[in-house]
């Protein structure tokens, strides 16, 4: 008879997860594959379409480039809290009051000189979106509210507050949903003639400085340790509180950061839908990535790769976009049941009888 | 009396990533007999004992066991898959640490052991059952009370019932004794011999060689994950266990008594007072009240209790780990009431955790990262908040060298290092920190005699350079090894102090039962 059982790795495997994420991927487009093929079409054929959507011409390229940046920004907002074990499920929340506050600065403060705008909505992205990730933080500290419901019942709050603003106070002359547009010293520059604006390469840095703080600092060192063992934390003098705070401010001050970038790097106004669920696809990357930036940013620009094939998809075969989503969600149930491989190995013996 | 074998265990092999566990162990249990595996902490007792209760498969090997299915005994086959299966066969275990809900009464706990629990559950007939078997054994224990209102030997006798409600003809007993008091140790050794009058049969395990000569029928020595031996009790004494269980000759370190340490007896400078201390513990429950406690420079003050009984709470609260009701402490003479933890850190106050996973160490993370937890914040090891890598890793080396802690390199997680490595690194870090004063939790709880031995002898020698030792453990032998003085605590307050020297066991032992009498030295 042969048993199959699973043994504790002795070797920590390096390549491991880059297996796991390849063969996950492959599963994942099987799955989708079927789809395709459910509603007539050649998955290799779709497949191929979405592949030249994304990548086979200049257009496509940089709009790719350009759906990669929020993506690496709403990842790198749930990994930075996802070290310290809290767990922002708002990131999506957090975009749209950091894209609320910017807007205030590009559509009430015209006084403000046009040098100081850009920085000062900046500023604001980021104080909106750590403003929303305060309210978990301070009910987490108080009443110890678990921060996965506190953060995605607020996206929900946040979503609609500003709908509030564009269908009522802010709304444009033309009765749409939608507010003015900003004054063009609101606008982020825009680079090779494409809507590659400054954002992406400051999301870039963003990037860099948050792998800095992470690896090299005792700050980054502090949240590891309290993510991995409160107790352990306590006992070496560390103040847990203080921590929780800073670190969702900064968390949420990133999430709000995507959101000004998309209003003054690209729709150039507050309407509705700003947000493609960045926030949320933003948690699946994270979790892809198990904290490694590089990692992220590679990610985010296959699944913005993603976002415009799927877009390109549906205009020329009229599939549903959606698909990607389910493309997303298998991906990432695929990772999950296959993350037991990281610490085991399958192996099959021969029982003697 | 004909000898039945109850329970065969044949060629049994168990490897763990770094470690044989079981090698090749065969081992047999008679019905009606006291049969005790002996062997140092890591021998691989406690493996053996998991494999036969379902928590662990074994990689190779047989068990056969009695399943008195005729009137012949016949030893059968079986697998067990599970904690289910061990059940099912009669197999019951009780644990060191016990598994028991603490959030639940005595009888919902016990329920849950019985055999066939019917869908509706008849309270009545089952505490008649309950109380049968406990009147018996004397096993008594309200059955309506929560579990965390008991006290630790009260655990043990629900665990035991759990065993006997489960209607298990073979009983094992992990490290039974390790929790208990000279006097509760007594009733249970009475309930063992109960248990096999009664045709039980029973796997007694320790490490403890007094103990096991005074219970068993037969011993088996394991030493390194295999069996060295298995003697009649009529065949062994002391010496020859001794020799089977270490390889070479190790006696535990015990210190000449007080007077001849070179400490003087009149030196008045203090090191930690405590004043009327009250405290509550993680339920809200006044657990420490109105303690005083006057402790000199450079001595090592042992503090003797059954655990539970509020040195926990002591310990925090002299880290800045719990808020402090009533009462004050001062360190070197400074009030440290209240302050934050790594404000009495700067004090040069250090302590060394009871649960070394859960709070000494951050398991996940690489020994170095571990290291670091006291020293990130310092000028050696961070400029303008960069944590120096390099200088990190030479000082981890260091430490390792110094203090002879086994492990495969400076980056590789804690998890990979033994309990008593893991131990002799925190101690290494502690040391490190050049401490005055040095707070010791169960300091070696769980190491094996050399482990033991080797922090001990650091302590020792802590206090010969005149750094404070405050050793607050639940073994009352370790006390009694290395301190100048102790006290011994119950339910929160101070029994009596000692000089450690011409102690009468039995005394002590009624103290931390809470029984007082008047001849304590104060």
């Amino acid at each position: 008879m042969i048993k199959l059982s699973f043994k504790r790795r002795t070797d920590q495997s390096k390549f491991i997860h880059i297996k796991i994420l390849f063969f996950s991927i492959l599963f994942s487009l099987f799955i989708t594959g079927l789809l395709f093929y459910a509603s007539g079409f050649n998955p290799f054929y779709v497949y191929k379409e979405i592949i030249r959507g994304a990548f086979f011409s200049k257009h496509a390229l940089t709009e790719v480039i350009v759906k990669t940046s929020p993506l690496i920004l709403c990842s790198l907002s749930v990994c930075f809290a996802a070290i310290m074990m809290l767990w922002n499920i708002g990131a999506e929340g957090q975009l749209y009051i950091g894209a609320f506050f910017a807007s205030f600065i590009a559509l009430k403060l015209e006084w403000i000189p046009s040098e100081l705008k850009l920085p000062l909505m900046f500023l604001a992205g980021f104080c909106g979106g750590a403003l929303w990730a305060l309210i978990p933080a301070l009910l987490k500290i108080i009443s110890n509210v678990n921060d996965i419901i506190s953060t995605l019942l607020l996206n929900y709050i946040a979503i609609l507050f500003v709908n509030y603003f564009i269908y009522g106070p802010w709304k444009g002359k033309d009765g749409f949903p939608y507010t003015h547009f900003f004054p063009g010293d609101c606008h982020l520059p825009l680079f090779f003639d494409s809507r590659i604006h400054l954002g992406v390469f400051l999301s870039l840095i963003i990037a860099v400085i948050v792998y800095i703080v992470i690896n090299k600092t005792t700050f980054g060192y502090e949240m590891k340790i309290i993510g991995c063992n409160k107790e352990a934390a306590l006992y070496a003098g560390m103040d847990i509180t203080k921590n929780i705070v800073i670190v969702m401010l900064i968390s949420g001050g990133i999430a709000g950061i995507c959101g000004m970038f998309e209003v003054s790097g690209i729709i150039h106004r507050l309407q509705p839908d700003i947000s493609s669920s960045y926030g949320y696809t933003g948690i699946i990357i994270a979790w892809l990535c198990k904290r490694k930036i590089g990692l992220i940013i590679l990610v985010s620009f296959l699944f913005g790769a993603m976002e415009v094939g799927g877009d390109a998809m549906q205009i020329t075969m009229h599939i549903p976009a959606a698909i990607v989503r389910i493309f997303e969600a298998a991906l990432l149930f695929s990772i999950l049941g296959l993350e037991i491989f990281s610490n085991y190995i399958l192996t099959f013996q021969r029982e003697n009888r | 009396m004909v000898l039945t074998t109850v329970l065969e265990i044949k060629n049994i092999t168990k490897k763990f990533p770094d470690v044989i566990a079981c090698n090749n162990i065969s081992f047999s249990l008679n019905r009606a007999e006291v049969h005790s595996l002996l062997g140092e902490n890591g021998a691989g007792k406690t493996t053996l004992m998991n494999i036969l209760s379902g928590r662990i498969k074994p990689d190779s090997g047989n068990i056969y066991i009695d399943t008195e299915s005729g009137c012949e005994p016949l030893l059968q086959k079986i697998n067990i898959n599970s904690p289910r299966d061990a059940h099912k066969y009669g197999i019951g275990m009780v644990y060191q640490h016990f598994m028991l809900v603490e959030n639940l009464t005595v009888f919902e706990n016990v329920i849950f052991s019985l055999k066939n629990l019917p869908f509706l559950i008849y309270r009545k007939d089952i505490i008649k059952k309950i109380e049968e078997i406990s009147r018996e054994y004397n096993l008594e224990v309200e059955l309506d009370r929560k579990i965390y209102e008991l006290s630790v030997g009260e655990q043990q006798k629900v665990e035991i019932l759990k065993v006997l409600i489960s209607e298990a003809k073979i009983l094992i007993l992990d490290e039974p004794t390790s929790i208990l008091t000279p006097m509760e140790t007594k009733k249970l050794f009475l309930i063992i011999n109960k248990l096999k009058a009664n045709g039980h049969s029973i796997i007694f395990i320790s490490h403890k060689l007094n103990e096991v000569l005074q219970i068993s029928d037969r011993i088996s020595v394991l030493k390194k994950g295999k069996l060295v031996a298995t003697l009649t009790i009529s065949d062994v004494n002391k010496e020859t266990l001794s020799a089977l269980m270490f390889d070479e000759k190790i006696e535990p370190i015990h210190t000449p008594p007080y007077s001849n340490r070179g400490l003087e007896q009149n030196r008045i400078e203090k090191s930690i007072v405590i004043n009327n201390l009250t405290l509550k513990n993680i339920r809200n429950v006044t657990s420490v009240k109105n303690f005083n406690l006057k402790i000199k420079r450079g001595e090592i003050f042992g503090l003797a209790g059954v655990s539970g009984n509020g040195q926990d709470e002591i310990a925090k609260a002299l880290f800045g780990l719990t808020k402090i009701e009533d009462g004050e402490i001062l360190i070197n003479y400074e009030n440290i009431s209240n302050n934050s933890t790594s404000d009495i850190i700067k004090k040069a106050v250090t302590l060394i955790p009871p649960d070394r996973i859960k709070t000494g160490c951050v398991s996940d993370c690489t020994v170095t990262e571990n290291v670091l937890l006291r020293f990130y914040k310092s000028n050696s090891f961070s400029r303008f908040n960069f944590i120096k890598k390099k200088e990190s890793e030479v000082f981890t080396e260091k430490l390792i060298k110094d203090y002879k802690v086994v492990c495969s390199g400076t980056r590789i997680p804690l998890s990979h290092l033994s309990g008593g490595n893991i131990q002799k690194l925190i101690l290494a870090r502690e040391l490190a920190t050049k401490p005055s004063v040095i707070i010791a939790v169960n300091p070696t709880h769980g190491l094996d005699l050399a482990s033991s031995n080797f922090i001990h002898q650091l302590l020792i020698d802590s206090s010969n350079h005149n750094i404070t030792i405050f050793l607050i453990s639940e073994d009352l032998d370790e006390i009694l090894a290395i301190s100048n003085r102790f006290g011994v605590i119950f339910k929160g307050e101070l029994m009596g102090i000692f000089n450690n020297e011409n102690i009468d066991i039995k005394k002590i032992g009624n103290l931390m039962l809470g029984i007082k009498n008047d001849q304590a030295l104060i």
